[in-house]
């Protein structure tokens, strides 16, 4: 029975779990992202330094999802009472898993989406250095990654807006 | 998603280099230019040369820059990958075949060496010279040895040839298995085949045997001796490859010798047009290589064409599929 015990965290832990899952995956997600679309954008710069502007919008667009992630986790630390200065509400177990399901989506959907906006970005940041005038529509690639990034925010940001103590 | 290794900058960096790369519109204007002094105008322009000028005396000097700048480029965005060594190893054969050459004929052939190797000349002549073979590959040593034996048998240049393409082949499949990179391994394997496509259309055409073939048959590809000889043994020169990825292409032996070989120097462009599709993996430094070959060959086709006062039309048939 003991081991058993070793699983049997409080609802809190669950909650922070969830916050922190979200700012975490996320967060990987687009530091990979941006790494690579920087690494393509210095190459580009390499040859070319007067395109430092235009590769530099590139390279930022697979940052959201970190952001995403941020504000995810703020959301649940606001909702168990950590950002509010009154110390964390009491939570179940269940309801703590609850919080945990809802970060799932923008943590899981962001590293991923990063990732791959991020190669979308590289690529973008190519097509600029060859063609500097299509540079909005190496834009529009990218951004395109973005939607499912955004969904995933919205579903999360719904799930918790919904969870009630 | 994909295991492959990635490379956003070295890509990148060579997306803007295939900027200068010729374009179409180049190639026109070379070609319509009325005088070899105007063509080398051009190339200046285009940024052959440097800061010199290039003029009749300096262009293959010219030309042989932009094709050690290429290797260098691609070599130095991945210093520690050996696949571009691909491109090389071909001239470092060419330069086996010199040494052994001149030195049963005693005939200097210092003229015939070239650049852009992998082992650099001086210590490949030492080497040869003390017959050291250390920092040879041990395909090179093992085709030097043979060739002389091989050559004393025969008393042929040719199997020396033989020999030694065999040889490099078998190093280039190592150096691109070595690698695992997959479209390596499938360049090296056409090109054996369209090497051996040519020997084999060379050698129908002037109505010699399935036996000389044999002899100049280079192995590594995905067309088997077989297929060769049953093709040689056929009616017709093409007929022999509708069960080889290569039927369209062996169609055009019909077409004539000229025309053939521009196929077949297309074909393989066209294989390497597929990198143009890929952001992030390794293809595009290899095809930007191949691009650069491929303009100097075309390069040399127009300026040779020009000092020799050749037709227009009979320059445009020759030329190249460019990779821009």
């Amino acid at each position: 029975m003991e081991s058993l015990t070793l699983f049997n965290f409080s609802g809190q832990f669950y909650a922070l779990l969830g916050a922190a899952l979200a700012a975490l995956l996320a967060g990987i997600g687009s530091a990979i992202g941006i790494g690579i679309a920087g690494e393509a954008a210095a190459g580009v710069v390499s040859e070319d330094p007067n395109k430092f502007g235009q590769v530099l919008v590139l390279q930022a667009l697979p940052g959201t999802q970190g952001i995403y992630g941020l504000l995810i986790a703020f959301i649940i630390l606001l909702k168990v009472g950590l950002l509010g200065g009154d110390g964390m509400v009491d939570i179940t177990v269940s309801q703590g898993a609850y919080i945990l399901a809802s970060a799932a989506p923008i943590g899981l959907v962001g590293i991923f989406s990063a990732i791959a906006q991020g190669k979308a970005a590289a690529a973008g940041i190519m097509l600029v250095g060859k063609k500097p005038s299509e540079l909005a529509k190496g834009m529009i690639f990218a951004a395109m990654v973005e939607t499912y990034a955004v969904l995933a925010l919205l579903i999360s940001f719904l799930m918790i807006n919904s969870i009630t103590f | 998603m994909g295991r492959e290794k990635i490379y956003p900058y070295a890509v990148a960096r060579i997306r803007m280099l295939e900027n200068s790369l010729l374009t179409e519109k180049t190639y026109t204007q070379l070609i319509e230019s009325k005088s070899a002094a105007e063509v080398f105008k051009i190339l200046s322009e285009a940024g052959y040369g440097g800061e010199n000028s290039i003029d009749i005396k300096n262009y293959e000097k010219a030309l042989s820059s932009r094709l050690a700048k290429a290797y260098s480029d691609v070599k130095e965005l991945v210093p520690k990958e050996h696949f571009p060594d691909v491109f090389l190893l071909k001239n470092d054969y060419q330069n086996l075949k010199v040494l052994v050459k001149s030195d049963i004929s005693s005939v200097d052939g210092q003229s015939y060496l070239v650049g852009g190797t992998t082992i650099d000349i001086k210590d490949m002549k030492e080497a040869f010279e003390t017959k050291n073979y250390g920092c040879l590959t041990e395909n090179m040593a093992q085709a030097i040895t043979e060739s002389y034996e091989q050559y004393a048998k025969t008393q042929s240049g040719q199997v020396i040839d033989n020999v030694m393409d065999n040889a490099a082949f078998k190093d280039m499949l190592k150096v691109a298995k070595e690698s695992g990179i997959r479209f390596v391994e499938n360049y090296i394997k056409t090109l054996c085949d369209i090497t051996n496509l040519k020997s084999y259309n060379r050698i129908k055409n002037m109505k010699k045997t399935s036996n000389e073939f044999e002899n100049v048959f280079v192995h590594g590809g995905t067309v088997s001796l077989d297929t060769f000889k049953k093709a040689f043994n056929a009616e017709g020169t093409s007929g022999g490859f509708k069960e080889t990825a290569y039927n369209d292409l062996a169609l055009k032996m019909d077409e004539g010798f000229t025309a053939f070989e521009k196929s077949c120097d297309d074909y393989l462009m066209a294989f390497m047009r597929d990198a143009k599709y890929k952001s992030l993996t390794v293809e595009p430094l290899l095809a930007f290589i191949y691009a650069v070959e491929t303009e100097v060959k075309t390069v040399r086709i127009i300026v040779n064409g020009k000092l020799n006062g050749i037709d227009t039309e009979v320059i445009k048939e020759r030329l190249r599929d460019a990779y821009v």
